[in-house]
């Protein structure tokens, strides 16, 4: 209080001396004001990053992540309406192709689970080996694309690159150009992305039309969100499903597609003195590493029943052969025919509803 | 004090503007947008805790038996995500560290592309050890020791090592087990029934030590470039430059700040002084408004103007202006005697009340008071001669007026002079003390002129100079009565009453002998008194009390001098 006065005090002179006021109450008064003001406006004004740093959320580490085994589809995945529309005129777009002669939906059907047979005969073009094509649903949600899984899902955009029977792919720029030349392209792409046509955003629009075709609600997925039952058999099917350690390999939201695996884990399917051909290499055609050499990606169990013929290169044409195969190559045990039956059974129920209404 | 509130105001204008300029500078000066730093240390921990999640993760999968790596795909996922916003926000990066990041970047993903290798590999020989543990579990509760023998013996070493080896990974163990495994083989090697039995319980013995031990590799490798070794020192790195660029800011900031605080002080300090200059210059304004009032009362404003003064304080000594206007002198018959008879109050009251009426008619005709001799007035008129003869009349009316009303005690009369002349308006006296007045001839004879109103008993009395510029019109109620000898000057000076005030039977007398009388008096002062007699005799028969004509005639000798004053 003493310091106050005395600074009070100074400034009174300051003011008498300049103004030649003798007025000493007003000048208190004023000055009095003039601190009762300031000093919350000095307080609360202080510079704000001196006190907060971003840093100061540095420890804060807490990630839950789910455990559950097996998790139905969801009804919808989040998208972008307007650029999924965009994905879907380019998915029909035959552009697209080297010789502009076929779409993505003439093999790989956005209506039904068929898939177009004799696809390698057909289309060298986009198909080094003869394989079997695998339906589009669900795809978003592996992990991994293609056959041989040599590529990974992007976040922000589906891998598309087909490789023709000489390995050689369409040009990145060949396909912005013919697209560029179209100005109803040119108009939609310039509507939903801030470049226009690029290829990256090509292959974006496309991922954004691929989140569109899921087939969700199958009575498996019912039965996990509690809406039905299943029958005994189909339980019976599942028990043996897991416990036999099909769900080792066929796990995940999806039932596979997460990762690579030898064809033949427990038996020799493909012996090396055989008479192998390429196409059956799989991974190893592509990163050229032995340890590769057989490796397939798991194929996604979700609507297995529609989707005859089987194996990579749709040499098994029932399900029930297909099991047995998959029980003494990959698990290294025998089943019963009663036993296929009932997984045979339960995976039936895993065949979903085509919603192209979304 | 008028400069002192210019600067004053200048001074606080300036203080209001640079303190707005410091604090918009201040609000403005964050080169680093706070948000879009905190969006990157936020991808940098998410990553963290994606890259965390993957360790915990492959642990957990390793040691339970959980059936999916969604939630490996689903943090590998996240990290893509948070790269890329990383790269979105890579030139905000740069701005901060100074170098590119690109390269940091780069490298992590060259780590994280071997994680996802080690992570692949790991599911891979996951699914074969979690196969072949189902097996073995399946196994040994379908086996049935129905004998005791080498086999038996050898399958209970054999699952109790491995079951222990499954728990903690030991090389000297595991050679153990596989040792084992070939001797159940030899031992069984002749015996078709028990080979296909143990088939694939060696096959999948074999198949997870194999898988075990692999796993193990990828665990340690897995573990030893965890998150901590890859995304840590780029974190580690970002923080240190934006810590030390944010700390160089935060000092100009904080200078910044203080000099807008600062500069708010001044401009309210400089307020406070305005406040009080503001408050002392109304004070002395409002004492000067006051003293000019009373000035103006003692030094008439019409004075001033005629000097061409605006105030007082501009009078200098010396002051003069010389002008043509007329002179007006009034004065009071008999005042001695009447103020013998009253006291100094009542005397005071009477001149007080009597000039209080006679100033605002002078006024009114836009002349001023000059000065006050005692009972006595002295007005100028600026104006025409019509002004200051109406002026003269109205205040002969108004003091009938007032003796109508019975105001004064002792009924009086008023004696009115006028003459036109050039005068000389100026200061008199020294330097510290001095006075406003007229030095003019005219003066004195408008005031001998006033004193001649005794003598011929006339209210109001002109000179020539007024006469010849009055108007006709109001010439009507004019006589030349006389001619009079100016001391000092050789022309007579010709004298005219006004008869306005007169009662109107008597103006009516002497408006139709006009004629006869100013005859009369012209041939009396040219030297022919026989024959202005004739004409005052034919005035006077039939206006026989007329005071001046009575004086003429009584006048009227051969001998006639004309009256000097």
């Amino acid at each position: 209080m003493k310091h106050l006065q005395q600074i009070y005090s100074w400034f009174e002179n300051r003011i008498i001396k300049e103004t030649g006021s003798s007025d000493s109450k007003i000048n208190r008064i004023f000055l009095t004001g003039i601190s009762a003001v300031m000093i919350p406006v000095i307080y609360f004004l202080w510079p704000a990053s001196v006190k907060d740093s971003p840093l100061r959320y540095i420890n804060n580490s807490v990630h839950s992540a789910s455990l559950t085994p097996f998790r139905p589809l969801p009804l919808r995945l989040n998208y972008d309406s307007s650029r999924a529309a965009l994905g879907e005129m380019l998915y029909n777009e035959k552009k697209l192709s080297p010789d502009s002669d076929v779409s993505c939906r003439s093999c790989h059907d956005s209506a039904s689970f068929v898939t177009k047979a004799n696809a390698y005969r057909d289309h060298k073009d986009l198909m080094k080996y003869n394989l079997d094509v695998p339906v589009i649903f669900n795809s978003v949600l592996n992990s991994r694309r293609f056959r041989d899984g040599r590529s990974f899902m992007d976040a922000d955009q589906l891998n598309i690159e087909h490789r023709s029977e000489d390995d050689s792919k369409i040009q990145s720029s060949e396909i912005v150009r013919r697209l560029a030349a179209d100005g109803n392209y040119k108009k939609l792409f310039s509507e939903n992305y801030p470049d226009g046509i690029t290829y990256k955003n090509v292959k974006n629009s496309l991922l954004e039309y691929l989140k569109t075709l899921i087939t969700p609600n199958s009575k498996f997925d019912r039965f996990l969100r509690g809406e039905e039952e299943l029958s005994e058999k189909e339980i019976e099917g599942y028990d043996l499903f897991v416990g036999n350690g099909c769900v080792n390999c066929h796990q995940g939201i999806n039932l596979g597609g997460n990762f690579v695996h030898y064809l033949g884990a427990y038996k020799t399917y493909y012996s090396d003195g055989d008479d192998v051909p390429e196409e059956d290499f799989g991974l190893y055609n592509v990163t050229g590493w032995e340890e590769d050499k057989y490796k397939f990606r798991v194929s996604s169990l979700r609507n297995v029943a529609e989707t005859a013929p089987y194996l990579h290169d749709g040499s098994i044409a029932t399900l029930e052969k297909t099991v047995q195969i998959m029980a003494e190559y990959q698990l290294g045990i025998s089943l019963g025919d009663e036993e296929i039956d009932k997984i045979t059974v339960f995976l039936h129920t895993l065949t979903g509803e085509i919603n192209t209404k979304q | 004090m008028k400069y002192l509130i210019t600067s004053f105001r200048w001074k606080f204008l300036a203080g209001i503007f640079s303190a707005f300029l410091m604090t918009v500078l201040f609000s403005l000066s964050r080169p680093i947008d706070q948000d879009m730093v905190d969006g990157i240390v936020d991808s940098f921990l998410r990553i963290k805790h994606a890259e965390a999640s993957i360790d915990r993760g492959v642990l957990q999968l390793r040691y339970y038996m959980l059936y999916s790596y969604d939630t490996l795909d689903e943090q590998f996922y996240i990290i893509r995500e948070e790269i890329r916003t990383l790269r979105d926000n890579e030139e905000m990066m740069s701005v901060i560290s100074g170098t590119s990041i690109e390269t940091s970047i780069k490298n992590y993903e060259y780590l994280l592309s071997e994680r996802l290798l080690l992570v692949n590999r790991f599911k891979m020989q996951d699914v074969v050890l979690k196969n072949s543990l189902l097996q073995i579990s399946k196994f040994r509760k379908k086996y049935i020791y129905n004998r005791i023998g080498d086999v038996d013996i050898l399958i209970e070493a054999i699952l109790a090592n491995f079951f222990q080896y499954n728990l903690a990974y030991d090389e000297k163990l595991s050679e153990e087990i596989l040792k084992d495994v070939l001797d159940l083989e030899n031992n069984t090697a002749g015996r078709e029934g028990e080979q296909a039995r143990l088939k694939h319980f060696i096959l999948n013995i074999r198949k997870a030590v194999a898988a075990k031990k692999e796993l193990n590799f990828i665990l340690e490798k897995l573990l030893e470039r965890g998150a901590d070794r890859n995304i840590d020192p780029i974190l580690v790195d970002f923080k240190n430059h934006y810590n030390t660029s944010n700390y160089y800011i935060n000092i100009f900031r904080l200078l910044l700040y203080a000099f807008s605080v600062v500069m708010f002080l001044y401009a309210g300090f400089m307020m406070l002084k305005l406040f009080l200059a503001r408050r002392r210059l109304h004070e002395s304004n409002l004492s000067l408004v006051n003293m000019n009032a009373v000035f103006v009362k003692f030094v008439p404003v019409e004075f001033l103007q005629m000097l061409g003064k605006e105030n007082i304080s501009q009078v200098t000594f010396g002051d003069y202006v010389k002008r043509d206007m007329s002179v007006l002198f009034s004065d009071i018959r008999s005042f001695t005697s009447m103020s013998e008879m009253m006291t100094p109050e009542e005397n005071f009251e009477f001149i007080n009340t009597y000039l209080g009426k006679m100033g605002p008619v002078i006024r009114k005709h836009n002349g001023y008071i000059d000065k006050y001799i005692g009972d006595a007035v002295m007005a100028l008129f600026s104006g025409t001669v019509d002004d200051t003869v109406a002026a003269a009349v109205e205040m002969i009316g108004t003091l009938e007026k007032m003796h109508s009303e019975h105001i004064f005690k002792h009924p009086f009369h008023i004696g009115i002079g006028i003459h036109y002349g050039s005068m000389m308006l100026g200061t008199i006296g020294e330097h510290d003390r001095m006075e406003g007045t007229v030095i003019s001839d005219a003066v004195n004879l408008a005031s001998r002129v006033e004193n001649l109103t005794k003598k011929y008993k006339v209210n109001l009395l002109i000179t020539e100079d007024v006469y010849e510029r009055l108007k006709d019109s109001s010439k009507e109620n004019i006589r030349f009565i006389d001619y009079v000898k100016v001391k000092g000057k050789s022309n007579a000076v010709r004298l005219y009453e006004v008869f306005e005030n007169d009662p109107s039977d008597i103006k009516q007398l002497k408006k139709f002998g006009k004629h006869f009388t100013d005859k009369a008096v012209d041939l009396l002062c040219s030297g022919s008194p026989e024959e202005s007699l004739k004409y005052l005799d034919t005035y006077l028969k039939s206006f026989p009390e007329d005071p001046v004509m009575l004086l003429h005639r009584k006048a009227c000798r051969p001998d006639y001098e004309p009256v000097s004053v």
